[in-house]
């Protein structure tokens, strides 16, 4: 039968009417699932785009590939090749030297449009530069230098021509535009006008301005190849094709495969979730179809007798989910489409810039099929049941029964209501495992996924990203590429000060450094190359960083590198002697304050991996440092918290680590580039508001991280995870508890005769109804002692075995969400069967009795 | 003359060694076209068994059943339930009408199963006959148990069907409602040339048959 049959239609049409509280029931149950798929959807589109974005703008722009330091002609040469597609291009004045600037690098450059558009540096009020002294600004620029967001604006730029000298230029430019800064990017640019630009730059020999290693009035290019692939063969033919050596480049890390597959990385826990959704949402559709087939079975039963075919009886089941699909699938997608906007700002922590909800007509369209195809399995089995529902159903009463095999019972049991209970529960063994394991499932799963997020450790996690509750740096390490400067001012006596008065301090480590010029004793050097050539990491790093794999290699021809010397006292100290971080050697707190010791780093985050020899010296060799000799007390791990950015990105291979004074002896005038401090915890808003109040006072260059503002972070950062955790766990437990209704109800209705048979023979009411009450609790029981028994072992095995790897956690056994669970698991199994029965008891016994329609 | 259902040393057995029950033993008849034969025999008898066998709605255990030129032990499962739509016409104790319908829906309800439109005139004769046509629109749960099992011949007779079986038409009706239902039957059955068997434990309604068949402990005694 192809064409649809007009009577099936008005079977579906009755027998939807007449199920009112099922629809309702599956309807909200579609929705539900519906919008789980469109708003996971939303999710995963829109972290993809955030993610792609926040990729282009952590590379500062969005074309394919820069040149750097281009002369003008070189700049015509690269243009005219075939492969280049499209290219912006701009001349380099200077960076902006102005005190308030300090901590963020603002390059005052000539740009064309492109070359804007693909720096994310467009005036979004106002437009380009166009007369000799017009400028155009973003929002980062003009806050630092404390002036409002208005063209017209009056602003003086100082810097340097000769990054040599020390001869400043001033120079005052009216805001002609300005637009929101992007302060993922390592530089804010200040756009000065073509005039201005060429007006200045005449007579500038670009050539001799490159080898002298000068920016003024050097070209850069942003260039756009064909496809996208392969940028770096691409650029190499460029620059072969046109003959130029000794042109760096750099290609945008955002279109690197690496980069795309973190971006997939953190989708995986969407799909993860669609799965589940689609699990959950299977289960639960599933349970409706299943309890409304089984409450109707005999009306199936009489139409199989008068002449429906099974196909036909499909077509009745399928046709009602087709309409409930029709309602409830449009909703739950506008639903989900308003939760995934509202919920994509919050889950996608925003990276300053606001997250915004991407979608696309694939995302709506995928939502839908998927949720259908969610229904129409639902269905598969519960239209199976009533297309093979037999005739004789209806005809005779059969009972739950029918299927028993057991013929003789030997030994009377002693007849009591829990006995009759249990009894029942035997009688379909398969449908009991099905509830108890369904319940026990969603139980173990809800505890194993609590236990694992009560494993997190924060401060474990802390550790990582700081040593101590305060750390104030340098203002010259906050800046990117800032030269090295040993003698910041930034942590000033008068701050010192104010941090050593504070009320609650629990204790303080100090930081220097200085950059030194090293020869390598002959062991480090083997050990330097037997690091480097394991693991293919100077392959590696010839492929990631050609600028590091030079400095490498001249390192290994001259022996000599630029190796990092550090001061360290406190809590510094502390942390790089702690046991986990000394990876060898040991070490004598005592012995290394006489100053004739030393510790050597390791490689970043060797204490993560296997044990092997370090790039660096090994314990007990000596090593020749300004004329001294140190002896190597222990190798210990490159703690990111206390060497970031104080090498002032230089390329340096070795570092070494001097108690504070023996450093100070050897540099007296060295200012400190970070120091730490711990609060008590009560204290710690007011420690902060000093740290602000200082920077709002007297130092606006002022940069620090506080530990309580990192957990801050961290949990909004986390909150996406939160939530699906919990959200997924709900979901399960809400199947586990739907199943246990629908295994009630079902017992229940097909046994409606059967009840009202013992009923006529002198069952109460109120022991049929005890009957029915002790039956839910066995099954609660079963699930219970399911769930304590295989829950303590996916804990204390499972859970344990998970954590132990991970550097952030403390295992705690805990069973908390069931010990939680127990009393409403409880709860419901004397009330699903309480309320099952009260509708039961609408209809007298000679009613039910009765053959019923 | 061809016999238009037979049914050949029919056996159907429950449970097993000495739980067995035999509701049929080794049963064989045959009805010629146009007959009106009733079964009788006590409950328990065997009676509804062989009439569920007789229809297809249950397999015996051994033995064949004969309808026209079909074997039903033939037949699949769905094949089984399409012939039974356009073969034989139930009417049944309990009426099974279906309660989501209207009276003519049930009524027409096996031709529209079939995709096929109902001969409108015939139609009419039959619910004139029963007198049904204030009642088309009505629901079945608004009907008396007389009315309610008028509906349940006017669908067995409605397509045609080879052969009616009745299950104890009357058994829910009062006993001057079971007249006209018992004579409604066998006027119908005349005036359409329709083969009846009906199952009755009443002896008062079997003598009205053409012919008697007396089943006792699943063995027919003629």
């Amino acid at each position: 039968m192809k064409k649809k049959n007009p009577f099936i239609r008005i079977l579906i049409n009755r027998s939807f009417r007449a199920n009112k509280a099922r629809n309702l029931v599956a309807i909200l149950a579609i929705v539900l699932t519906t919008l789980m798929f469109t708003s996971l959807f939303v999710l995963s589109q829109s972290m993809v785009k955030n993610l792609r974005e926040m990729n282009f703008r952590q590379a500062g722009y969005d074309s394919h590939l820069t040149f750097r330091s281009l002369t003008n002609e070189e700049m015509d040469k690269i243009i005219a090749h075939e492969a280049v597609e499209d290219w912006g291009r701009s001349i380099v004045i200077g960076v902006a030297e102005n005190e308030e600037l300090t901590g963020r690098q603002v390059e005052i450059r000539y740009a064309d449009e492109n070359y804007a558009a693909s720096a994310f540096a467009v005036p979004t009020t106002g437009r380009m530069p166009d007369g000799e002294n017009e400028i155009a600004l973003d929002t980062i620029t003009l806050e630092k230098m404390g002036l409002p967001c208005e063209l017209g604006q009056k602003v003086t730029l100082l810097w340097r021509k000769d990054l040599n000298g020390t001869d400043y230029t001033a120079r005052t430019f009216t805001l002609c535009g300005y637009w929101e800064g992007n302060s993922a990017a390592m530089a804010s640019m200040a756009w000065v006008s073509r005039t201005f630009m060429e007006k200045e730059c005449s007579g500038v020999n670009q050539a001799d301005q490159r080898d002298n290693g000068q920016f003024f009035g050097m070209g850069m290019l942003h260039v756009n190849v064909g496809g996208g692939n392969h940028l770096e063969q691409a650029a190499e033919q460029i620059l072969a094709d046109t003959g130029l050596s000794d042109i760096s480049y750099g290609i945008n890390m955002a279109y690197d495969s690496t980069m795309n597959q973190n971006i997939i990385k953190e989708v995986i826990p969407m799909f993860i979730c669609m799965g589940l959704v689609f699990a959950s949402g299977y289960l639960i559709i599933y349970n409706i179809f299943q309890i409304s087939v089984a409450a109707d079975i005999r009306f199936y039963g009489k139409l199989k007798t008068l002449g429906t075919s099974g196909k036909q009886l499909k077509k009745v089941i399928y046709g009602q989910a087709n309409r409930l699909s029709l309602i409830g699938i449009p909703v739950g997608m506008i639903l989900g489409y308003a939760l995934g906007v509202v919920l994509v700002p919050m889950i996608i922590a925003g990276n300053d810039t606001k997250a915004s909800a991407a979608v696309s007509l694939y995302g709506f369209v995928g939502s839908a099929l998927f949720a259908y195809l969610t229904v129409l399995i639902s269905c598969m089995r519960p239209a199976k049941i009533a297309g093979k529902v037999s005739p004789m159903e209806v005809l005779r009463y059969t009972g739950a029964g029918a299927d028993g095999r057991k013929t003789i019972r030997k030994g009377a049991r002693r007849a009591s209501i829990p006995g009759m209970a249990f009894a029942n529960l035997g009688r379909n063994g398969k449908r009991t495992f099905t509830v108890i394991g369904s319940l026990t499932l969603g139980l173990v799963l809800l505890t194993g996924v609590y236990a694992k997020n009560a494993s997190f450790d924060m401060d474990k996690y802390m550790n990582n990203w700081t040593i101590s509750d305060f750390e104030v740096r340098d203002s010259s390490i906050a800046t990117n590429f800032s030269t090295y400067n040993p003698y910041g001012a930034t942590i000033s006596e008068e701050l010192v000060n104010r941090i050593e008065s504070l009320e609650g301090l629990e204790g303080v480590g100090h930081l220097y450094s200085q950059i030194v010029s090293h020869q390598i004793g002959a062991s480090a050097l083997v050990n330097i190359q037997t690091y480097y050539n394991a693991d293919d990491r100077l392959a590696y790093m010839e492929a990631a960083d050609a600028g590091l794999a030079r400095a490498y290699h001249d390192m290994i021809d001259s022996g000599e590198c630029i190796a990092v010397l550090y001061g360290v006292d406190g809590l510094a100290l502390d942390a790089l002697s702690e046991e986990y971080r000394l990876l060898d050697g040991r070490f004598d707190e005592e012995k290394f304050q006489t100053g004739n010791y030393i510790l050597a780093e390791a490689a970043a985050g060797a204490e993560e991996s296997e044990k092997e020899t370090q790039p660096t010296y090994s314990v007990g060799d000596r090593v020749n440092l300004n004329g001294q000799q140190y002896e190597v007390m222990g190798i210990v791990a490159n703690i990111t918290t206390i060497t970031e950015g104080v090498n002032g990105g230089e390329e340096a291979f070795l570092s070494f680590y001097l108690p504070a004074d023996t450093f100070r002896q050897m540099y007296p005038d060295h200012t400190m580039r970070k120091i730490f401090f711990d609060v008590a915890d009560e204290f710690q808003p007011q420690a902060e508001q000093m740290l602000i109040d200082y920077r709002n006072d007297t130092d606006k260059s002022l940069t620090f991280t506080s530990r309580f503002t990192l957990k801050e972070h961290y949990r909004e950062q986390t909150r996406a995870n939160t939530i699906m955790g919990i959200a997924i766990s709900v979901i399960i437990a809400f199947v586990g508890v739907l199943n246990f209704i629908n295994s009630m109800v079902t017992a229940i209705v097909s046994r409606q005769k059967e009840f009202a048979m013992i009923q006529s023979v002198g069952m109460t009411k109120r022991q049929l109804r005890n009957m029915l009450v002790n039956e839910g609790l066995f099954y609660a029981a079963g699930a219970l002692i399911a769930s304590y028994i295989s829950g303590t072992l996916v804990v204390a095995v499972g859970v344990r075995a998970m954590v132990s790897g991970d550097y952030t956690a403390t295992f705690r056994f805990t069973l908390m969400p069931l010990v939680i669970c127990t009393p409403v698991l409880i709860i419901f199994a004397i009330l699903i069967p309480y309320i099952c029965f009260k509708n039961l008891e609408r209809q007298s016994i000679v009613e039910r009795l009765r053959t019923m329609d | 003359m061809m016999s238009i259902l037979s049914a050949a040393h029919l056996c159907k057995y429950y449970g097993q060694g000495p739980n067995l029950v035999k509701a049929l033993d080794d049963v064989s008849i045959s009805v010629e076209r146009g007959e009106f034969v009733a079964v009788i025999g006590t409950s328990g008898s065997g009676k509804s068994t062989l009439l569920n066998m007789l229809g297809g709605l249950d397999r015996p255990s051994s033995g064949s059943v004969r309808v026209d030129k079909f074997e039903l032990g033939k037949l699949k499962e769905e094949d089984l339930t399409v012939f039974r739509r356009q073969r034989i016409g139930f009417v049944f104790q309990n009426y099974n009408l279906v309660p989501v319908l209207n009276v003519y829906e049930n009524i027409v309800m096996p031709i529209w199963l079939d995709a096929k439109k109902p001969d409108q005139k015939f139609l009419q004769e039959v619910v004139a006959l029963l007198g049904l046509e204030k009642k088309l629109y009505n629901m079945p749960n608004t009907l008396s148990g007389g009315q309610q099992q008028r509906v349940a011949i006017a669908r067995a007779l409605v397509s045609k069907p080879a052969i009616i079986l009745a299950d104890e038409p009357t058994g829910n009706l009062d006993s001057r409602t079971s007249d006209e239902v018992l004579e409604l039957l066998k006027t119908t059955g005349k005036k359409f040339r329709q083969t009846i068997v009906m199952i009755t434990h009443n002896p008062e309604i079997a003598r009205q048959a053409d012919r008697t068949i007396r089943i006792e402990d699943g063995k027919i005694h003629e």
